[in-house]
């Protein structure tokens, strides 16, 4: 378990300061949070009108697309990383594109195709009566979205980096594709998976832009965290720093222990 | 240990700031200071005492450097009219626009964010900028905003007053109550009678509203009268009658941490002057 550094992996000259200066970078926004929120009275503020609903609404969501990003996207990295499939490259940056637009943007992306005018949410309104945006299934909609690219990419340099023999000798031993995947390579892919679901679940606990955009903002149904912090940065600051101490602190705390269950693995 | 590292990073980003704020003022300051009228004058009149002349005159100084206007994303049209305006009659001024949500405003002048102009869409976004000491001197009020309604193109679900806003079959949205355009929301509906039935209530504000009908997720919604054009062939406008029909008041306020109060002041006289306020109507909103 413990690595002790051998001469090889000293650190570079500068690296420790500059290695430092990032964490501090990064880490000291986050204190100014913490110290900032007003703890005092934080009982009185959590049980204000609508933040157990925000709270049930983003963990029911964030819950649900990480599932739906799972689903989606650990067949879509099997085929990228086993690179067989036509059209790789472009399929790759199509991936990351939920990464690069303005979430907000991305919103109105899913809005032309599944609004209630879009290309499919048009049919789904007319066949079925169903209409995504301004209901809970529309914000999983909206935040699966922008978390599946986080599920695509880890677990494509997950599927990469696996020794490809082992499969193959679980099919020359009668293995069927299906019981390939899930008794050799998914459990050697496991740290893999671990990190893409702490990344998919964090980035949609966080999503904002495409749920305002695609679902609306209705209290008790569309009405996610980071909508009500949004929301309260209008009226009480205070209010705000301290919603966003109930992102911040599931996910620290998810993200620690998952980290120490990794370094067990390995 | 943590301590210190707060206190080093702080020095640091503070030094950073200041050498910003110098740069930009050095280099704005140097024209005005330059071009001396006096020695040029002074040869072809050939005045003997140039006294006068050189002790100058009283403090006709002209305005320079930087004005930072923050103000909601819908006056853009209105404030570029009037930056066009304010510079071509002041040379070495040069007017940004930090255009945004009105609270993020308010918090972005809180935290220290350089800014000289505040424009505001309600009284009430001017009363909490004062009472919170973000603005100096008077806020002046140079406009009116009313309310519209906003519906798709060819108006499909047929929208003809503000009673459509409470119906339960049709999807509906307005801003957010905590927002200035959500509060006229709440004043409308209790004038009205109504009880409104959002399907969401728009944290963007009046331009999300806008968003909504052009992409035609709504049937209908309340928005600033101002922020329908944005919607372009998209959207149509439904007038609300006067009698039925609320509006708040915009206003304007030199802000009290202004690096530039006198060119900010300046601004602020030009958007109330009737040459400012000949743009303030042109661009929909109603006179004060």
């Amino acid at each position: 378990m413990t690595r002790a550094a051998s001469p090889g992996t000293r650190a570079p000259r500068g690296f420790v300061a500059v290695g430092v200066l990032a964490a501090a970078f990064l880490a000291l926004p986050v204190l100014g949070l913490i110290l900032r929120a007003p703890w005092g009275d934080a009982f009185e503020r959590l049980g204000r009108d609508g933040v157990a609903d925000a709270v049930r609404t983003s963990a029911v969501c964030a819950t649900a697309s990480t599932f739906v990003a799972l689903v989606l996207g650990v067949p879509l990295a099997w085929l990228l990383a086993q690179g067989r499939i036509p059209g790789r490259s472009l399929i790759r940056a199509i991936v990351l594109v939920p990464l690069l637009l303005p979430p907000l943007v991305s919103g109105i992306g899913l809005l032309s195709v599944l609004g209630r005018r879009g290309m499919v949410g048009r049919l789904l309104d007319r066949w079925f009566g169903v209409t995504l945006p301004f209901t809970t299934a529309g914000v999983v909609v909206a935040v699966s979205f922008v978390a599946l690219p986080f599920v695509v990419i880890t677990m494509e340099s997950g599927f990469r980096s696996l020794d490809r023999r082992l499969g193959a000798a679980a099919a020359t031993l009668g293995a069927d594709p299906g019981s390939v995947v899930r008794t050799v390579t998914l459990p050697l892919v496991a740290p893999s998976l671990a990190a893409g679901t702490a990344l998919a679940w964090a980035r949609s606990l966080g999503e904002f832009g495409a749920t305002i955009t695609f679902a609306g903002n209705l209290p008790g149904r569309t009405q996610t965290l980071p909508l009500a912090t949004f929301l309260a940065l209008e009226t009480d600051l205070d209010q705000a720093v301290l919603l966003s101490m109930l992102l911040l602190i599931p996910t620290i705390v998810v993200l620690v222990l998952l980290r120490d269950r990794w370094q067990g693995l390995s | 240990m943590l301590r210190r590292m707060v206190v080093a990073l702080s020095v640091v980003l503070l030094g950073a700031a200041a050498g910003c704020g110098d740069d930009e003022d050095g280099g704005a300051a140097a024209p005005s200071t330059s071009p001396s009228l006096s020695s040029s004058v002074a040869p072809t009149t050939a005045v003997p005492t140039t006294v006068p002349a050189t002790t100058g005159p009283p403090t006709t100084a002209a305005l320079s450097g930087m004005l930072t206007v923050m103000a909601p994303g819908p006056f853009k049209a209105l404030l570029e009219k009037a930056k066009a305006a304010f510079e071509a009659a002041n040379p070495g001024v040069t007017v940004q626009l930090n255009l945004g949500h009105v609270p993020t405003l308010l918090t972005q002048l809180e935290g220290g964010v350089p800014g000289d102009v505040l424009v505001t869409p309600d009284a009430g976004t001017m009363g909490q900028a004062k009472s919170k000491g973000l603005v100096s001197g008077e806020a002046i009020v140079i406009g009116g905003s009313q309310m519209a309604l906003v519906v798709p193109a060819g108006n499909p679900a047929a929208v003809k007053d503000v009673t459509a806003l409470a119906d339960e079959a049709l999807r509906v949205a307005v801003c957010a109550d905590e927002l200035p355009c959500g509060k006229l929301a709440t004043e409308l509906a209790r004038k009205n009678g109504l009880a409104l039935q959002p399907d969401s209530l728009e944290p963007g504000g009046s331009p999300g509203v806008v968003t909504k009908a052009s992409t035609g997720e709504i049937d209908v919604g309340l928005v600033f009268a101002t922020d329908v054009a944005a919607g372009g062939a998209k959207v149509e406008k439904v007038a609300i009658p006067e009698a039925a029909n609320v509006s708040s008041v915009v206003s304007t306020a030199t802000v009290e941490a202004s690096g530039n109060p006198s060119a900010a002041a300046a601004l602020v006289a030009f958007l109330a002057s009737p040459a400012g306020l000949e743009l303030v109507t042109g661009s929909g909103f109603v006179s004060p």
